[in-house]
């Protein structure tokens, strides 16, 4: 279901005027501008002049380039920028007029009669409903009034219409609880302003979500997890019973990390088990090679309990057995049954409200994570990571990790209940 | 893994300070993978790549591994837009998975395990 649109960006650039249109989707709306800002970052647009190129965007709905604006359809009219918009009409190409008035719905009555205002157009134009090469718009913001019309140059209304519809979970032929949603990550990859053949990292990759929206924009991409099952496809990672795929069996018959990057025809990403705290990478020799780090750092960690000791010392002993047997070589039907004891503990653990770390190694986490950063990013990459908040909690445990080398640029909200939300943190590596 | 990845790896075990890099690299799989997943022959990517790369750590463990692959002593700027050269590369870093194999560290000899494409570098307990 689409909402009213209620932001608007209209900037001058090059002569033309053009006219983003959001849709307030149910849960991204904080999300837009930092998005847009970060894109138009990409091409060289400063926060202060206009977004002028199409990317793969996932919050930009429409985006005409308007001929005309006023604050009836009377001045509209009256201010057309007729050499452009006639240099168009002149080309005879099939088009279609579209008329949106923004938080109302109209009769297709009302639309016709809106269109008939352009009949004094001296042109006889080619119209063509069904495959137009030109789509004019007509748009009133009820808001403020104003009617715009332009010439559309993009759209995503429809979900299935966007770049990103494919990557749909539920049409993913790998998955795992932990999986980042689609809009998010592809959210997280514009914000680290993901571009083709630079270096990727995700250090807490998981089933590889937010690898797969950044290798979208063919980047190099790398990833590493503490949890081996996830990457090897034991246990918690799993493959989507339906998607079903003949090749994908004969090409990885085991179903892991790399089985959906298969699917999609995307580059193979790097990805290592290892532990954010002991970071085998070497940087002394190979120097800062990533060019954004992007993430989703593990939440079940946000602590309110203070029986700390108890889940901590549960999970070091999952972790020595884990490390015990795998020194022994075992097989995977080994490896399923640890994944199964481990449920059943993390089952117990849920019941019991009890978190893996105190607040404190959240924290610690979140510094170690901005700490290895500083030493693997270049100077200017970009951090993205999520960040989970709590208004019920005191003030000091929901505030933004800090770290000297690296500079604040966004954030944007993303509510799960009445005080909890998780933060999309954007941050810069000082130069 | 690829070599790009074995030529960031190193040996993280406590007190193991130098000599931890490159590991020795001892690959009993391998799979080159096809032009789909591995992308096509990029020229300008591999140039990116050089860039990024620790020459010798790559030049030292290509000569131990008897893919009939040499490399030069140094990169140059000639070397880098020659052709044949750039193949080699393209073989090397972008088509060339270990799909199976072990990493040793030249220092304390702990060995990583690769399986199924994905490096173990997760240390023990009284390890780190
Ligand atoms: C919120 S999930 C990220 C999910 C991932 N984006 C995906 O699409 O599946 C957090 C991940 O961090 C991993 N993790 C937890 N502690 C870690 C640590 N100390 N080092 C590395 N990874 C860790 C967990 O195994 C989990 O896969
Ligand atoms: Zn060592």
């Amino acid at each position: 279901m689409e909402c009213q649109a209620d932001i608007k960006i209209q900037s001058e650039s090059k002569g033309s005027l053009y006219l983003v249109h959001f849709i307030k989707k149910y849960k991204y709306l904080d999300f837009v501008l930092n998005e847009l800002e970060s894109i138009a970052e990409i091409f060289g647009v400063s926060k202060e002049n206009l977004y002028q190129q199409s990317r793969d965007s996932i919050n930009i709905h429409k985006n005409p380039l308007v001929f005309g604006q006023g604050d009836s359809i009377e001045s509209m009219l009256q201010n057309l920028k007729k050499d452009k918009l006639y240099a168009l009409l002149e080309q005879r190409k099939p088009l279609k007029f579209d008329v949106e008035i923004l938080g109302k719905t109209i009769s297709t009555k009302e639309k016709v009669e809106i269109i008939e205002r352009f009949g004094f157009l001296p042109f006889d134009p080619k119209i063509d409903l069904k495959n137009p090469e030109i789509i004019f718009k007509v748009l009133q913001n009820t808001k403020d009034d104003q009617w715009y019309f332009g010439l559309q140059i993009a759209s995503n209304r429809e979900e299935r219409e966007t770049f990103f519809h494919k990557y749909h979970l539920r049409t993913r032929p790998y998955l795992g609880p932990t999986s980042t949603e689609t809009q998010l990550a592809f959210l997280m990859a514009n914000q680290g302003q993901v571009k083709e053949g630079d270096f990727v990292y995700d250090p807490f990759v998981g089933t590889g979500s937010i690898a797969l929206a950044c290798s979208h924009f063919n980047c190099i991409q790398y990833g590493s997890d503490l949890d081996y099952r996830v990457l090897h496809g034991i246990g918690v990672g799993r493959k989507n019973e339906n998607v079903k795929n003949d090749l994908l069996d004969s090409i990885n018959p085991q179903y892991d990390i790399f089985t959906n990057f298969d699917y999609y025809q995307l580059r193979r990403p790097e990805i290592l088990v290892m532990d954010i705290a002991n970071l085998a990478l070497n940087h002394q020799n190979s120097g800062p090679i990533f060019d954004s780090i992007i993430c989703d750092p593990p939440y079940g960690v946000r602590a309110k309990s203070k029986k700390v000791g108890i889940s901590k010392s549960k999970q070091q002993k999952y972790e020595d057995r884990v490390n015990a047997r795998k020194q022994q070589q075992q097989e995977n039907q080994d490896l399923d049954m640890i994944a199964q004891e481990n449920q059943e503990i993390e089952e117990v653990e849920a019941q019991e409200h009890i978190t893996m770390m105190e607040q404190y190694d959240v924290q610690k986490l979140y510094y170690d994570l901005l700490e290895h950063a500083s030493h693997l990013l270049k100077k200017g990459g970009r951090i993205v990571y999520l960040f989970h908040t709590d208004t019920s909690l005191p003030e000091e445990k929901n505030k933004f990790p800090e770290h000297p080398d690296f500079e604040f640029i966004c954030s944007s909200e993303n509510n799960l209940t009445k005080c909890r939300a998780r933060q999309l943190i954007t941050m810069r590596r000082k130069l | 893994m690829k070599l790009i990845t074995h030529n960031i790896l190193m040996c993280n075990k406590k007190g193991c300070t130098t000599n931890n890099f490159p590991l020795k690299l001892v690959a009993t799989n391998w799979k080159d993978l096809d032009t789909e997943n591995a992308q096509q022959y990029n020229p300008a990517l591999l140039q990116r790549l050089c860039e990024k790369i620790e020459w010798n750590a790559l030049r030292q463990t290509v000569s131990t591994l008897n893919w009939g692959v040499n490399l030069p002593e140094q990169l140059s700027a000639e070397l880098v837009q020659d052709e044949a050269f750039l193949q080699d590369l393209h073989l090397l870093l972008v088509k060339r998975q270990i799909v199976e194999g072990q990493m040793v560290c030249p220092n304390c000899e702990r060995v990583y395990e690769i399986k199924n494409g994905i490096p173990n570098m997760l240390l023990r307990e009284d390890e780190v």
